[in-house]
Order: structure tokens, then sequence, then C-alpha cells
């Protein structure tokens, strides 16, 4: 008996799991995704702010707390919230560029819920909404119900 | 309870409506503002520091949370404190 060598046809191979490529490509896409979604939300907030809510206004501290609002990141602005509300409802109380940073610190404490001291933060934050001049008042009453339901 | 705030500005114990709020400030602090949240609901007491100062609850609805902060400007130290209702 002649034993004849057999040769099976192997399906073309394919290099197992990802390629390196893919995840070049795709950590690619995701930094130019992040880059283009943070530049827009940058935007955004810049919009639906005076053309000069950063000039110069010669009082530091305000200059100051108003980078803070439009520029700082949420981090920074979770990180200082204390000093930054307390000092906008009391002595800052009409500037509009202070309460849209309000507006951002009551967005970030109803959507994270990491955020430190968060309920009594929340409750804090609507004494001050509800206290605020007419106009501040009403631009950030929409918020009012999200901050009650933190617990 | 357990103080709340740290470095220079503590409030020790409960805070009751239509109680006092027993506060601690640090040594260069001699004027602590207490506000329901507006400047129109602010008041300051003169305080002594490195003492426990006794210092009267503002009329303000149980559950209502307190901004309490000494110093000035962006070296204000700043806690919050809950209103119990009685």
């Amino acid at each position: 008996m002649r034993i004849e060598p057999v040769f099976l046809l192997a399906p073309p191979s394919r290099a197992s799991g990802v390629s390196r490529r893919s995840v070049l490509v795709a950590g690619a896409t995701f930094a130019c995704g992040a880059s283009f979604g943070g530049a827009c939300a940058f935007a955004a907030r810049r919009a639906a702010l005076p053309a000069d809510a950063l000039e110069p206004t010669g009082d530091t501290e305000l200059d100051q707390l108003r980078r803070l609002a439009v520029e700082g990141s949420d981090a920074q602005l979770v990180q200082h919230r204390l000093l930054f509300v307390a000092s906008t409802f009391s002595h800052y109380g009409r500037d509009a560029v202070l309460w849209h940073g309000i507006g951002r610190l009551s967005d970030v404490v109803v959507a994270d819920a990491a955020f430190p001291d968060r309920a009594r933060f929340a409750r804090a934050l609507v004494g001050v909404v509800e206290r605020a001049d007419a106009p501040f008042a009403e631009q950030l009453q929409p918020r009012v119900q999200a901050l009650r339901s933190v617990r | 309870m357990s103080p709340q705030g740290g470095s220079g500005l503590r409030v020790v114990g409960p805070v009751v409506q239509g109680g006092t709020i027993t506060i601690e400030v640090g040594s260069n602090d001699t004027t602590v503002h207490i506000s329901a949240g507006s400047a129109a609901e602010t008041v300051s007491h003169p305080v002594v520091p490195g003492k426990a100062n006794h210092l009267p609850v503002p009329p303000v609805p149980g559950g209502t949370v307190l901004w309490i902060w000494v110093g000035k400007g962006l070296n204000r130290r700043v806690v919050l404190v809950e209103v119990l209702a009685p």
C-alpha cells in the first residue's frame, strides 16, 4: 500500500484579533472626534455669552471668576464651586457671565453621581437660583427640578 | 454631626432652626458671613479668632442650606451647613 500526501487548502489567513492599523485608526478617529466635540461645546458655551465676557473689567477677582465660568474645565469649576457660587451671589449678583458658570455647575452636579457633597450642594444651588434676580432666576429655573431630584 | 469645613473655618455641631451656630475661625478672621444664598439675606457677625463663637441661626425654614464664609475675595473659605427643623 502506498501513502500519497494530501494537501488541503486552508482558508486565507487573517490576522487574529485587532490589527495595529485598526487600533491606530480608531484612536485617531476618537481623538479627532473628542477634539471636535470639545471645540463645539466650547463654542456653544461662548455663543450664549456676551461678546465682552472675558474683557478685563478692572476687578481682578471678577475677571478670574469669569475665566473660571467660561474657560475653566468642569473639574476646575467643581474644585472652586463654593468660592465661585458664594462670590457670585454675594458680590456679583448681576453678572451674567458668572450666572452662566452657575448654570454649568448645575448641569455638572445633576450629571455627576460622584460630585462631592452632591445632595447638599444641589439644595444650596436651588436656594441661590431661587433668590437670584429675575433674569438669572428665570434663565436657570428649568434646572431647578433636576437639582431638587439630586439625592 | 461632624464638624464642617477646615483650615480656618469650622462649624461644630448641628444647626437647628431658631438655635445657634457654633463656629471656629482662624487667627486672621474677625468676621463671619452667614447667608441663605443672596446678598440681601447675608448677615455678618464679628467673631473672636481661635474660639468657639455662638451665632444665631438666621430665620430660614428647616432644610435650608446656609452658606458660611470668612475672608475676602479669592481667599474666601466657604462651608455649607443645613438647617435642621427642631
